[in-house]
């Protein structure tokens, strides 16, 4: 290799690092601002009146004790009906059926149910369950809506976890006497943990910050929900409400500020979960 | 039921179009140590997996012919597989405990096979370890992981595992080629315990591995199983010339 060309790979090796060093720390900074931002806007009101006493005034002014629930609600609706649906549906394409075009066809509509935008989803979800089933705005109408929305990423996941268990181990369980079930609730389920973990926490952590679905299915009550068939308004949904209709800016901003972190949360908790060991 | 444990007759095994074995005709006694030797790809491990019928794994596998274990033919439909996988145990050619710890390892067999009893669970892991000689060295250490112990404890344990589900006939795919040559001894004294009360199977690339623990040596080419006969005269007196170039060492 001439002494030319040396320096000029030498040259793009320390482009190429430095580039993509200002690009990441681009996007941390990015994401850090958003942060401080609603910090910024959101902290004055930030109290634990906040997070346990109920809205006064359309939300101008107490706190958001019901819509955190309705959240919490709406998320364990989704997650309880996507969770065995996704990884069921993971395990029979991966264990239970050859590739062929079923698993195609399955595989390329759980793609596709991905990249549809949410809102429309919600449109759907508003005219089945709302309209068509007449089970009206409630939080089991938006969980339901939620649940469809989340489960590609959840079967995506399953599915990648489930196949990266090593076939050695799926060997091995047969070789010890064990049916087809016991290897996959014995072997593989409990191999492909965290990865299906992570999966399932990644889709709870959209759906808590969901707006558009909710909004058309769950409405936007913002009473303490009594049961899962009364209408009730998550915090995205209050946020955008207290905004878009100039209720009260700092209230929006503090809920802004509690969803997000709440998302952050989440989110870390996946990473916690990935990284840490067998 | 006749004398044998294993009985091939006329058995051909195929991958999709590839004929892999060709009309093996093998019979396995009882209590004793039956080596399968032969050049890398002549069907030897075929043949093993074709036993606990580990091969069904394969999509695209066929078995033409007549195998039976314990006097019965096993690739009948109407076999219980699982049933048979819990009767012929296997050993692996590279030590492969599960992820998890000593303990789990040895009493994930016996609960799959349906004993859930907490006192009969521990008494057949202490069973199955002092069988390889094990117990005094991990009797402290079940709950270590499975997978840190040095090379000759996992390839033990996995013998272990093995035997704790009360196989009579235990498949042995090379299970000294990740071991070294201490190791390998000390699971070749193993063999010599263990055939006492099981009967064994062993595929092995070395033939003096096979010369020194087997009773009877299968060796096989390209598919075909050249001569079967007691180990002494297939080394000693070799009836078939190509038998004679391969232990000899000018082939292979």
């Amino acid at each position: 290799m001439t002494s030319e060309s040396r320096k000029r790979n030498l040259f793009y090796n320390r482009l190429g690092i430095g580039v993509s060093r200002y690009l990441t720390v681009f996007t941390a900074v990015l994401f850090c601002s958003i942060l401080l931002f609603l910090f910024y806007h959101g902290a004055a009101n930030l109290s634990l009146k906040f997070f346990f006493s109920h809205p006064e005034n359309l939300g101008r002014s107490g706190g958001i004790f019901p819509i955190i629930i309705s959240t919490a609600l709406l998320c364990a609706v989704a997650l309880f009906i996507a969770v065995p649906l996704g990884i069921g549906t993971a395990v029979f394409l991966t264990e239970y059926t050859r590739e062929g075009w079923l698993t195609m066809i399955i595989r390329f509509g759980s793609e596709c149910l991905a990249g549809i935008p949410s809102i429309i989803f919600g449109l759907f979800g508003f005219a089945l369950f709302v309209v068509t089933l007449k089970m009206g705005w409630c939080i089991l109408s938006g969980g339901l809506t939620l649940a469809f929305m989340v489960l590609p990423t959840i079967i995506r996941t399953s599915e990648e976890a489930i196949k990266s268990v090593p076939r050695q181990l799926r060997e091995l369980g047969f070789s010890l006497g064990a049916t087809k079930s016991q290897v996959i609730s014995k072997i593989v389920l409990p191999q492909a943990r965290n990865g299906i973990l992570t999966g399932i926490i990644l889709s709870l952590g959209r759906a808590i910050g969901e707006t558009a679905c909710v909004i058309f299915t769950t409405g936007v009550s913002i009473e303490m929900p009594r049961s899962l068939f009364q209408s009730a308004r998550s915090m995205s949904v209050h946020f955008y409400i207290l905004a878009r209709e100039g209720i009260s800016m700092e209230m929006a901003y503090t809920t802004a500020l509690v969803l997000v972190s709440l998302i952050l949360l989440v989110n870390l908790f996946a990473t916690f979960l990935v990284s840490r060991k067998r | 039921m006749s004398a044998f444990l294993i009985e091939a007759r006329n058995l051909n095994f195929y991958y999709g179009t590839f004929e892999a074995l060709r009309s093996i005709n093998i019979s396995v006694s009882q209590n004793s140590v039956t080596a399968l030797i032969g050049p890398s790809g002549c069907g030897k491990s075929t043949l093993l997996r074709i036993m606990n019928r580990m091969c069904d794994l394969i999509p695209g596998s066929r078995v033409v012919g007549s195998l039976r274990v314990f006097g019965r033919e096993i690739y009948d439909p109407n076999y219980d597989v699982t049933e048979l996988r819990r009767n012929v145990g296997m050993v692996f050619q590279h030590p492969n405990p599960f992820p998890s710890t000593v303990f789990e390892n040895i009493a994930f067999g016996i609960r799959i096979a349906g004993e859930n009893g907490k006192e009969n669970i521990l008494r057949s892991v202490e069973e199955s370890l002092s069988a390889v000689d094990l117990w005094s060295d991990l009797k402290d250490r079940l709950n270590f992981p499975g997978q840190n112990l040095s090379m000759d404890f996992q390839q033990r344990l996995c013998i272990a595992r093995a035997i704790a589900i009360k196989p009579q006939i235990l498949l042995m795919d090379e299970p000294c080629s990740s071991l070294d040559p201490i190791a390998t001894q000390k699971i070749e004294e193993l063999i010599f315990e263990l055939k006492k009360k099981y009967t064994i199977v062993i595929v092995t690339h070395s033939m003096h591995q096979a010369a020194r623990v087997s009773d009877f040596t299968g060796y096989l080419l390209k598919g075909d199983l050249i001569e079967f006969d007691r180990t002494e005269s297939l080394f000693k007196r070799p009836k078939d010339t190509r038998t004679e170039e391969y232990i000899s060492g000018k082939y292979g």
